[in-house]
């Protein structure tokens, strides 16, 4: 980028994605504190204005059909750090913002009744945790992307933290078993620093592909793999997960469970592409068998069991979550493309899937006082809300995988992924933990919509009209994902970044 | 052996990695997990920093001109880059010990079996 040129808004719309939020997280901060009713607007505006961004973005890459790279400073990409964006990315950086703006819309008067006098805090850490999720999913160097996979781990801390007492056993333990993951990513980036003397993506790819036998970039991508899945609870590391999820406000469980996990695995996904390359991945033969047939099948298994076993429906729905990791991760290393590219495909669906999960039980725990599955029988929601108990039956539609929505695609072409690559295991076990899951979701639509009971006086609430909307655009996007499956395959899903 | 005593940094990190690792997973008191955390990530530092290192290598200040040999200067940008990772583990201390205060004020303890049964006495 010459000096002489004139800087457009268009030619800096990767770094303004990231950037509004990252503005906006102090003025909500410095402002906020001065003026209570400042901090929503503000939190809004930064969250609308990187969503156009990323909106523009997508129709950029989209009708250029070419990736755009864009260099911080306008140093080249093996001196500084460089932003990658496709059309795939764009579109992960679009569902992000709209999922965060649709909690925030909800969570406006929980937020205000819960803390009064901390709401500049409260939004300029969603607004930072924003800003590392959008980071991590740009970034295209691997040590930016370990600072703001610790932005985002920061905010999380925080985040959980705020609901007290039990909240601090959650954040703290979170915080350790965190802090193991993000060390063990930048011992491996250390390593291949080492090798290769670059940080770039693409530049440690170009000079790692002519010397993959070495055992030190074989440490190096192991470390890195061990790193991301203790980050996003893979099997043997999922114990922080459903204890910080569980034990913090809703909101923030709807804010963080169906972001972190999934854009850590797309980082994951982002590292192997981009620096070792496909190849190399798949030459790993015994990672296949230790991943996919031995640990991804038990945890999902595990995971359906204990959602099966809770009484709480918000720990349960954090089994669910973990299903759906397991699930994703284990797809991811049944070494073809064809899984890569459906496992992509999951990540973004899974995200809108979550959302509408943990926005449910926010909903039941806020506006009818209902935690348990035993609760549910007192309260008589389908009456007096029909079209919400509807739309949230296509989300569980999905996350079971029948036809018309697109979890049955990503799961159906899983399989098939899976029978592709001779593992027959994690097949049977996705059918079995799917059948499970699919009673937990029997107990709650057996109180939900065969409920005769009278409800109880007081109990009348009615869902407000912008969950009806948050809803009715999430089972829009359900049923979108569905039957665009081809379409988005095709144009959206690329590989190469 | 020769191999081991000129590589002696890098087992030390590696003793250092493992200490704080054992120290994380191992310890039941919730303060010497933290400070097996602050080990654990100084290792990984002091691995970067010595990355940098180049026998008989002076400070990277470069002169302006242009033939300059590279061997004569260590390696600034791993040292840069730690400045950032020392941050973020600066930060990271200071909120687990801000939530070590806390837990210490509501439960009277910071052993995890000992908060884990209070928790689940409630």
């Amino acid at each position: 980028m010459n000096t002489g040129e004139i800087l457009t808004l268009k030619d800096n719309l990767p770094v303004l994605i990231v950037v509004f939020p990252f503005l906006f997280a102090f003025f909500t901060g410095i402002f906020g504190s001065f003026k209570r009713f400042i901090c929503f607007p503000l939190a809004l505006i930064g969250v609308i204005c990187s969503l156009i961004s990323s909106l523009f973005g997508f129709c950029l890459v989209y009708n250029q059909r070419k990736d755009i790279v864009y260099t911080l400073g306008g140093w080249t990409r093996d001196i500084g750090i460089s932003f990658y964006l496709n059309s795939y990315n764009a579109s992960l950086l679009f569902l992000i913002n709209l999922s965060i703006l649709f909690v925030l819309l909800y969570s406006r008067r929980v937020i205000i009744l819960k803390f009064p006098d901390r709401l500049y805090a409260f939004y300029s850490l969603i607004l930072l945790f924003l800003t590392g999720i959008l980071g991590i999913v740009i970034t295209g160097d691997a040590f930016n992307l370990y600072v703001f996979l610790e932005i985002v781990s920061l905010s999380s801390y925080a985040m959980i933290a705020l609901n007290g007492k039990e909240s601090y056993v959650a954040a703290l333990r979170y915080l350790i078993i965190g802090t193991v993951g993000a060390t063990f990513y930048l011992l491996g980036v250390g390593i291949l620093y080492l090798k290769t003397g670059n940080l770039n993506m693409s530049e440690i790819h170009n000079a790692i592909i002519s010397q993959t036998n070495l055992l030190s970039i074989k440490a190096a991508f192991l470390f890195i793999t061990i790193g991301f899945s203790i980050k996003f609870a893979f099997f043997p590391f999922h114990s922080w997960l459903p204890f910080a999820y569980s034990k913090t406000i809703n909101t923030v469980s709807a804010v963080m469970a169906p972001i972190v996990t999934k854009v850590t695995i797309f980082a994951l996904i982002k590292v192997i592409v981009l620096v070792f390359g496909l190849s190399y991945v798949f030459s790993f033969t015994c990672l296949k068998f230790l991943f996919s047939s031995v640990l991804a099948p038990i945890g999902m298994i595990y995971f359906s069991l204990k959602a099966f076993s809770q009484k709480n429906i918000r720990l349960s729905f954090c089994y669910i979550l973990l299903m759906e990791c397991s699930l994703m991760f284990g797809a991811l290393f049944l070494n073809n493309i064809l899984s890569y590219q459906i496992t992509m495909y999951h990540v973004a669906l899974d995200i809108i899937m979550t959302l509408s999960l943990f926005l449910f039980v926010g909903v039941l725990e806020t506006y009818f006082r209902v935690y348990n599955f035993s609760d549910l029988e007192s309260v008589n929601i389908f009456k007096l809300n029909p079209t919400f108990c509807i739309l949230f039956f296509i989300t569980c539609l999905s996350v079971l995988g029948i036809p018309p929505t697109g979890g049955f695609f990503s799961k159906f072409y899983i399989i098939l992924a899976a029978f592709t690559a001779h593992v027959y295991f994690f097949p049977v076990c996705l059918i079995v933990s799917s059948f499970i899951i699919l009673v937990v979701f029997l107990r709650i639509f057996e109180k939900l919509y065969f409920n005769t009971k009278k409800a109880i006086e007081g109990a009348n609430n009615k869902v407000p009209v912008i969950m009806l909307l948050i809803f009715f655009v999430n089972a829009f996007l359900i049923l979108g994902f569905g039957f665009n499956f081809n379409l988005l395959l095709k144009k959206i899903i690329s590989l190469y970044f | 052996m020769d191999i081991f005593i000129s590589k002696i940094n890098y087992v030390l990190y590696f003793v250092l990695f493992t200490l704080g690792f054992y120290a994380m997973m191992a310890k039941n008191n919730f303060f010497k997990k933290i400070i097996g955390m602050s080990i654990f990530q100084a290792s990984v530092i002091l691995f970067y920093v010595s990355m940098g290192y180049k026998k008989g290598a002076n400070i990277p200040i470069v002169p302006e001109s242009h033939n300059v040999d590279v061997n004569l200067f260590a390696n600034p940008l791993p040292h840069v880059l730690m400045l950032t990772a020392i941050v973020v583990g600066v930060s990271t201390l200071a909120v687990a010990l801000s939530l070590l205060q806390k837990i210490h004020k509501e439960y009277r303890t910071i052993e995890e079996d000992e908060v884990l049964n209070l928790m689940e006495e409630e």
